[in-house]
């Protein structure tokens, strides 16, 4: 029982990160890699926020803030000037982005790990366990996003147009809609997902350090492509899966040192049976 | 003419092995020292520089103190240290150069794997070395002239198991499965854990992290309180047995924890919200009188407080010191096998005990390891 609300817990996060990746990849049609160093950034961010005024609330609007306007200059630097450029030059573009944070930060804060303390709520004793106050925290406002951005994508204009440009791009520009205005919004929504995503990572786990984005970033893309990349609902089983899953087995002793590997296997499982994911669309390749 | 290709091609190679055999046997590296050469190899920079520089400031002050006091019958000590950023490849290559520039007798390796290869190398020149802080078992196994100062990992699992079953009954282990310094000291922990008669998942529980998930103990935490576990025994490094704290003051799960060397340093990464009492196997209690001298005086030259690894490293390089006298060595131009078949025979033959900034009464065994009673300190806050 502990061990699901662990798991639903950094599920959640993982969801969070990985709605980044797949919205990006939907609209944008590119994989950014640099996803998970946004979240490094925000936990700097909360870190340093922290450090001059200690409250929880500013930390995570100043966080949001930073993080929202470096995806959307990100986009605009790195990224803008490429579209329709090859997919690999997008990616390689993406990995020199992702490098290029870790390194200003490591210049910045060292490349030490600091410790962090976003308020400590104790714990609660429910029905025999205890849970920690800070992960029904985590839950509970998980929830609360992934219902709001599900609501923001089929219930508002703006939504619906990035629904359109991910449909396809060309008809939707075609129709009025401004695709660069759409990918730029993709970006900074995904950015402040990630910013979220990094101050309840601090919550769980309480330290920054420069590769800090690195594992839960590359985890998080294995979510979104077990969910199906490109699919919103799929990150979000996608991330919640491989939250309980990690976290299963990391309880059982036999199979923690391999938690890791049965993750990644699950990966390949998944792509094997299915290529496009649990929630993909298979889509007809055009001859 | 194919003939006398094949005898010139012959009488080329002879000569080769001629050049080779006297290039290997013949020269004498140390025939120009002026000084003795105390060698090692370390991380100077990189990520784990922090304990290079240490044991390099540690030994460097060991050596000011030789030299201000005279030396070793007029003759002074210097000491070289070269950067092999805790690789092994580059501690065996930075052995072989100190090797070429005279060095005579060396206080290895800081870091175990780097310190395996360097072993490897000196075990073939014969040279002697005394690493201050490699604890893996292999790098004193390689050569009967390897030593170390601090506790080998199975000591200190040794020491772990027999100090919490006297005060607890059910211990709750984490430990990192990837990590070879984390592994020896658990193994050695369960092994004498049998050996006391205890067992495991009654009196004490065990759960096993990577170094791919090595930030969360959410599961490991919440496992080990539902098992009503009184005591945290964390046999691995500060970072990640800070993470475990701060996971266990969420869940409201304040038991005592326990650690060994790798827990020095862990006061900076702990906030108010832990409250747990927190203490680790040390050979150096920076805070003690008796290594008052010693601390005053690194303070004023670097200053900084020393840590466990620079007196370590001051402690090395005064063994060799001490050994030294013991065997009244007095040809500076010493071969650094002629010295350990010196020095050998000193240290491990019973009468020869050294007090130090990390033990007293240190002792060797002809295996190489260090011999001392073990200290317990407890984690001071404010």
């Amino acid at each position: 029982m502990n061990t699901l609300i662990n798991g639903l817990c950094l599920g959640g996060i993982y969801a969070l990160i990985a709605l980044g990746y797949t919205m990006v990849y939907g609209i944008a049609k590119m994989l950014n890699f640099a996803h998970g160093d946004i979240i490094m950034v925000g936990a700097y961010a909360v870190f340093t926020t922290l450090s001059i005024m200690d409250h929880p609330i500013p930390a995570v609007i100043v966080a949001v803030i930073i993080c929202t306007v470096l995806g959307i200059v990100t986009e605009r630097v790195a990224y803008r000037p490429l579209r329709g450029a090859s997919p690999l030059a997008v990616l390689i573009t993406a990995i020199g982005v992702s490098y290029l944070l870790q390194s200003v930060s490591q210049l910045i804060y060292g490349a030490g790990t600091r410790p962090v303390t976003i308020g400590n709520w104790g714990s609660l004793e429910v029905m025999g366990i205890s849970i920690s106050i800070s992960s029904l925290l985590t839950l509970g406002l998980c929830i609360v996003i992934m219902v709001g951005l599900t609501l923001f994508i089929n219930k508002t204009k703006a939504g619906t147009a990035m629904l359109a440009v991910s449909e396809d791009r060309a008809a939707a520009s075609l129709m009025g809609i401004n695709v660069n205005g759409i990918i730029t919004l993709t970006f900074a929504i995904g950015s402040a997902l990630a910013a979220c995503a990094s101050v309840f990572y601090l919550m769980q786990i309480p330290a920054v350090s420069p590769t800090l984005g690195a594992m839960p970033g590359i985890k998080a893309f294995t979510a979104a492509v077990i969910g199906g990349i490109g699919s919103i609902p799929g990150a979000m089983v996608g991330g919640i899966l491989l939250g309980i899953i990690e976290k299963v087995c990391s309880s059982i002793p036999v199979l923690a040192p391999y938690t890791t590997a049965i993750e990644f296997g699950l990966l390949v499982l998944i792509l094997m049976v299915r290529p496009t994911g649990l929630m993909g669309k298979t889509r007809r390749e055009k001859v | 003419m194919k003939k006398t290709m094949k005898l010139v091609c012959f009488a080329l190679a002879m000569v080769l092995c001629l050049l080779c055999a006297t290039a290997c046997g013949d020269t004498n590296y140390t025939a120009n020292n002026e000084t003795y050469v105390i060698g090692a190899t370390g991380p100077l920079t990189g990520d784990t520089s922090v304990y290079g520089v240490a044991v390099q400031r540690g030994a460097s002050l060991a050596i000011d103190e030789i030299n201000a006091a005279g030396g070793l019958n007029g003759v002074l000590f210097s000491f070289e240290m070269v950067d092999d950023m805790a690789a092994a490849d580059k501690a065996a290559t930075g052995y072989t150069s100190l090797f070429e520039k005279g060095m005579q007798a060396s206080i290895g390796s800081v870091t175990s794997g780097s310190c395996a290869s360097f072993a490897a190398e000196a075990a073939n020149d014969g040279v002697l070395f005394m690493t201050p802080s490699a604890s893996a078992e292999n790098v004193i196994g390689v050569s009967e002239n390897a030593f170390r100062v601090c506790f080998g990992d199975a000591q200190q699992g040794t020491i772990a198991a027999n100090t919490l079953v006297e005060d607890y009954s059910k211990i709750g282990v984490i430990y990192d499965t990837s990590d070879p310094y984390s592994a020896g000291l658990y193994e050695a922990f369960e092994a004498q854990m049998t050996e006391l008669g205890k067992v495991k998942d009654t009196d004490y529980f065990v759960y096993t992290f990577t170094k791919e998930t090595n930030k969360d103990f959410s599961t490991q935490v919440s496992e080990l309180k539902a098992k009503e576990c009184d005591v945290l025994f964390l046999p691995f490094y500060y970072t990640e047995a800070a993470l475990v704290c701060k996971k266990a003051a969420q869940l409201d799960f304040n038991v005592p924890v326990f650690g060994c060397d790798g827990l020095d340093g862990i006061k900076d990464q702990l906030d108010d919200t832990v409250t747990a009492v927190i203490s680790y196997i040390t050979p150096f209690d920076v805070t003690s009188a008796d290594v008052k001298d010693f601390v005053d005086a690194f303070q004023k030259k670097y200053g900084e407080a020393p840590n466990q690894f620079a007196a370590d490293g001051y402690d090395a390089v005064m063994i060799i010191y001490e050994a030294m006298k013991a065997a009244n060595v007095n040809d500076v131009t010493i071969s650094a096998a002629d010295l350990a078949d010196l020095l050998r025979p000193v240290l491990t033959g019973g009468t020869f005990k050294y007090d130090g900034l990390t033990g007293d009464g240190m002792t060797w065994t002809t295996a190489g390891s260090c011999e001392k009673a073990p200290k317990v300190v407890v984690v001071e806050r404010d």
